[in-house]
């Protein structure tokens, strides 16, 4: 399936005409003028020169469910290296319109804390996503006697920074104290994240100085993974207790091959090579040896993008942080020192019902699903670069085939009209549909699905401007909601392999929070389906044979596709535009566009820069 | 004149709580809060981390109590505790309200610079190339939108040459000379626009003079031009002048929010655009204060000096 969609992907190129098609209409939807239908499929030249200008080549092969240590298998490759290999020195640096959300690393949300996560602190594991596999990080290896104990070896001469309880050693009470810490860091704000994400761990015991034996409460396909997000940051007890077990503030309390030396001195952020940081033998994964090639990082802030598009292409940023789309991937191209990778999407895009109005009514959520030309979305919203949307990311093995998708989610605006004239659809929802528009669904999304629902069904959709606060504050509040849907889209959570999109449409995450699908609904069927979606997911989850876990994944997809409840995928961009100076060596594209903030680049210990080049 | 003095010294805080009123009014009538604000960065959409926020916030106090906690803090000189820096307010406001002030100050002194030359060029050669030229770029500067030009300015360098015009932060105490340096490019692009507006205001005012009596007479009594022009002309201009740079730096202040946005300076206008986004009401209430107070401020330094500029004003 994963090899199909990659496969797929590489080979797929899209005409400049359509694409241009697309922008433009884009820029018309923008304006209100979307046309819905309009677009045309017919021209997907296959042959077309107009491709990407670099890509990443290797796609992943394995999957989500680790039961043992795994063998070494082959890396994607990353960007060419000149004769002479690494070079070790130089500073990175990033320029990001990141807002300091603090510096806590076990607070998993932010692109922020992801940074500091990635380098100030190390790790029991490391997952790649590109290969779907996890190397030891502080961990020198595993095992997992049966499907509920996985014991880890630490390995020696891991310390923590010389400023971090004066450098001593990181023991397996760090590992036991960081990862029982981890899902109470938010507890003080009563957050549901990190809780969901440790689930499944249900006791770390500390046998040993270099031992920590991790019992689940139940068998999870997805135990290494998760604990191979760079959310897990081994913390150092003393002083986390010392700040109030509060380390928004903290600037060091790991180990990790960095320690921060800067925060926020007018929006610069320098972190330093750690001289306590352990050597990785063998090298392996993105580790190096003797820790990482580049001796500093740098992020410095900004909100405006000119700003950071400036710095990019003047050099003083080795990482484009500004919107890429195909149009500003063609300018740079031309731009002397500038290298432009294209490498695969990996976003999911909802659009989500409240359960408590909708679930009652399954005409009716079909009604809205026929009602969307996804054809036309891709053409026009996505400027013909997109595909179907599913439950799974399309970046994962389990997802299911386009051909599939395609399938399952037909346009019928005729049907879909009929089905809420017979159903009452009006009587319902008084003729309108409300729906709350933020910053996680772009303008041109939220226009091209109300028109669409507009048309095919003769209601009107109201929208509600929301900026992050009053977002949080609508999409949120206990159903019976204000809204009917909205739309949310977001890239792929790399921390929590098996929820990724899924967290939209299942009990224990987001369909709950956003969705009001809670198995103790007062509404019977949105009760009833709470708890069968709940029961499907769980039983995958706890599949730990690949294939039967995959085959039951992709039934449950099935299901919720065809049960329009209470999310519907919506198309996703088929393609990541990255774009980095040329002296930045031997990056790994797959990591730095799949993972998200928490992995890719940041973590990428054999990135390196070359002294010859700007 | 003392009189006037302590009455409009009076008005001063009588203005600033009605105006802290409003703003806080208004910040509370809208949807949201500093507590969903600090719940939804940290991923938590739940009813009961927003609640524990607010509470830890003072948000669930009653409002007029809020607003008392607030503008006791304020008059206290410590504007109370941000929830989005997690600090006391005061941690950041003052080095913020120094870059603004020095900031508003280049860009007022550019503005004349390159205003009142203008002006005065413009009204001594009234109808002829150069007045055209002068009022064609007058018009441009005021109808070209500060924040295009900034754009501009910074991303062609950048594209043509590879240079970077918006460099990173400099602290003064670090480098004064990089520091100003930092500041020139917005400074100077934000007194475009004042420029443009001195410059018009300068040539009517000036036309106005050259067509009044005493100037008749200055010239009749065998004056060189240059003298009439500014010793009779210019200086009676000049109590116009006054009333619009006083409204222009508090309009200068203002407007470099958006400078201070573009090129990444840690002032005032960074610091409300932060505030407002994270829903983050005591920044949003002081910064509007200060504000508030410096055009007050400002309002009565330029009412007192007519008096000065012309000694016929009496109070």
């Amino acid at each position: 399936m994963a090899e199909g969609y990659w496969g797929n992907y590489w080979r797929r190129r899209v005409s400049r005409r359509r694409v241009l098609a697309g922008g433009t209409a884009v820029a018309a939807g923008t304006v209100g003028l979307v046309a819905v239908g309009c677009g045309d499929d017919d021209d997907d030249d296959a042959g077309d020169e107009d491709g990407p200008v670099a890509t990443a080549t290797s796609a992943p092969d394995a999957t989500a469910a680790a039961t043992e240590a795994p063998a070494a298998t082959e890396a994607p490759a990353a960007t060419e290296a000149p004769a002479g290999g690494p070079v070790r020195g130089g500073v990175f640096r990033d320029s990001s319109s990141d807002t300091d959300t603090g510096l806590d690393p076990h607070v998993t949300v932010t692109a922020h804390t992801a940074w500091h996560s990635s380098l100030a602190y190390s790790h029991l594991l490391h997952y790649k996503l590109s290969e779907d596999r996890a190397y030891g990080d502080l961990a020198t290896g595993w095992e997992q006697p049966d499907n509920t104990n996985i014991i880890f070896n630490l390995r020696d001469g891991i310390r923590f920074a010389p400023m971090v309880a004066n450098g001593r050693d990181i023991t397996a009470e760090d590992v036991k104290f960081s990862y029982e810490r981890f899902p109470h860091a938010l507890e003080n704000l009563g957050s549901e994240v990190n809780r969901l994400q440790w689930l499944f761990i249900d006791t770390v015991e500390a046998p040993d100085a270099k031992t920590a034996h991790f019992t689940l409460g139940a068998p999870y396909a997805s135990a290494i993974p998760s604990m191979g997000s760079s959310a897990h940051a081994i913390v150092e007890r003393g002083i986390t207790e010392a700040a109030g077990n509060d380390l928004a503030d903290v600037m060091n309390a790991g180990g990790g091959a960095y320690v921060m030396v800067t925060r926020n001195d007018g929006g610069v952020y320098r972190w330093e090579r750690n001289p306590n940081y352990y050597k990785h033998i063998p090298a392996e994964g993105t580790f190096v040896e003797d820790g990482p090639y580049i001796d500093a990082k740098e992020n410095i802030t900004s909100s405006d993008e000119a700003a950071l598009e400036a710095r990019f292409l003047s050099g003083d940023a080795d990482r484009a942080a500004f919107a890429l789309d195909r149009f500003k991937a063609d300018e740079l191209e031309g731009v002397d020192g500038v290298v432009v990778y294209e490498a695969p999407g990996n976003t999911n895009s909802q659009f989500q019902m409240d359960a408590y109005k909708w679930a009652p009514h399954p005409e009716l959520r079909r009604a809205v699903s026929l009602a969307i030309d996804r054809e036309a979305y891709i053409d026009i919203v996505l400027a013909g670069e997109g595909i179907y949307g599913s439950p799974v990311g399309p970046g994962f093995p389990m997802v299911l085939s386009q051909e599939e998708l395609r399938e399952l989610q037909p346009y019928d605006p005729a049907e879909a009209k009929r089905l809420w004239d017979e159903f009452g659809g009006n009587e319902v929802f008084g003729g309108k549909l409300r729906t709350v528009t933020a910053t996680f669904a772009p303008q041109p999304t939220v226009e091209f699905v109300s028109r669409q629902l507009e048309e095919a069904l003769g209601i009107t959709v109201e929208q509600t401007p929301a900026d992050l606060a009053n977002y949080v504050s609508l999409a949120t509040e206990p159903s019976p909601k204000k809204w009917d849907f909205f739309m949310a889209s977001e890239s792929s959570l790399a921390t929590i392999p098996d929820y990724n999109g899924l967290t939209f449409y299942v009990p224990t995450g987001y369909g709950m929070i956003f969705g009001g699908l809670d198995p103790s609904s007062e509404v019977p069927e949105t009760a009833a389906y709470a708890t069968e979606s709940l029961e499907r997911f769980n039983t995958q989850a706890a599949a730990l044979d690949q294939e039967e876990r995959y085959a039951l994944l992709q039934e449950y997809q099935r299901w919720l596709i065809t049960n329009h409840c209470c999310s519907l995928p919506l198309p996703v961009p088929s393609v990541t535009f990255l774009a980095y100076r040329e002296r930045v060596r031997n990056l790994d594209v797959f990591d730095a566009s799949l993972g998200n903030a928490s992995e890719g680049f940041r973590r990428q210990q054999n990135i390196w820069l070359d002294p010859e080049l700007t | 004149m003392q009189a006037y003095l302590i009455r409009r010294l009076l008005q001063i805080p009588i203005g600033i709580i009605l105006l802290s009123i409003i703003v806080f009014t208004l910040t509370r009538v809208l949807p949201g809060d500093a507590g969903e604000a600090r719940c939804g960065a940290a991923g938590n959409f739940s009813q009961e981390c927003f609640e524990v926020a607010r509470r830890e916030l003072g948000l669930d106090k009653p409002k007029v109590e809020q607003y008392w906690i607030w503008l006791s803090d304020f008059v206290s000189g410590n504007p109370g505790y941000s929830s989005s820096l997690r600090a006391d307010i005061s941690t950041e406001l003052w080095g913020r309200l120094s870059n603004t002030l020095q900031l508003g100050a280049m860009s007022m002194i550019m503005a004349i610079i390159i205003g009142v030359p203008i002006g005065v060029l413009s009204a001594i050669r009234a109808g002829k190339p150069e007045d055209y030229l002068a009022r064609f770029i007058a018009i441009l500067g005021l109808s070209v939108p500060n924040f295009w030009i900034a754009t501009i300015v910074i991303i062609l360098p950048a594209t043509w040459w590879g240079t970077n015009l918006a460099p990173e932060w400099i602290k003064l105490a670090d480098n004064p000379l990089g520091h100003f340096r930092v500041l020139a490019l917005p400074a100077a692009i934000a007194a475009l626009a004042a420029g443009a507006y001195i410059a018009r205001i300068v040539r009517s005012s000036m036309l106005e003079m050259l067509h009044s009596d005493h100037v008749r007479t200055a010239r009749a009594k065998g004056l060189f031009e240059r003298a009439v022009v500014m010793r009779h002309v210019l200086r009676n201009s000049m109590l116009t002048l006054f009333t619009i740079l006083g409204l222009q730096f508090s309009g200068v202040l203002a407007g470099n929010v958006i400078m201070e946005q573009i090129f990444s300076i840690p002032g005032m206008g960074a610091f409300l655009l932060k505030g407002i986004s994270a829903r983050d009401f005591n920044i949003v209430l002081s910064v509007s204060t200060i504000f508030a107070i410096w055009f007050m401020v400002i309002t009565l330094v330029v009412d007192l000096m007519y008096s000065w500029v012309d000694p016929r004003i009496r109070y």
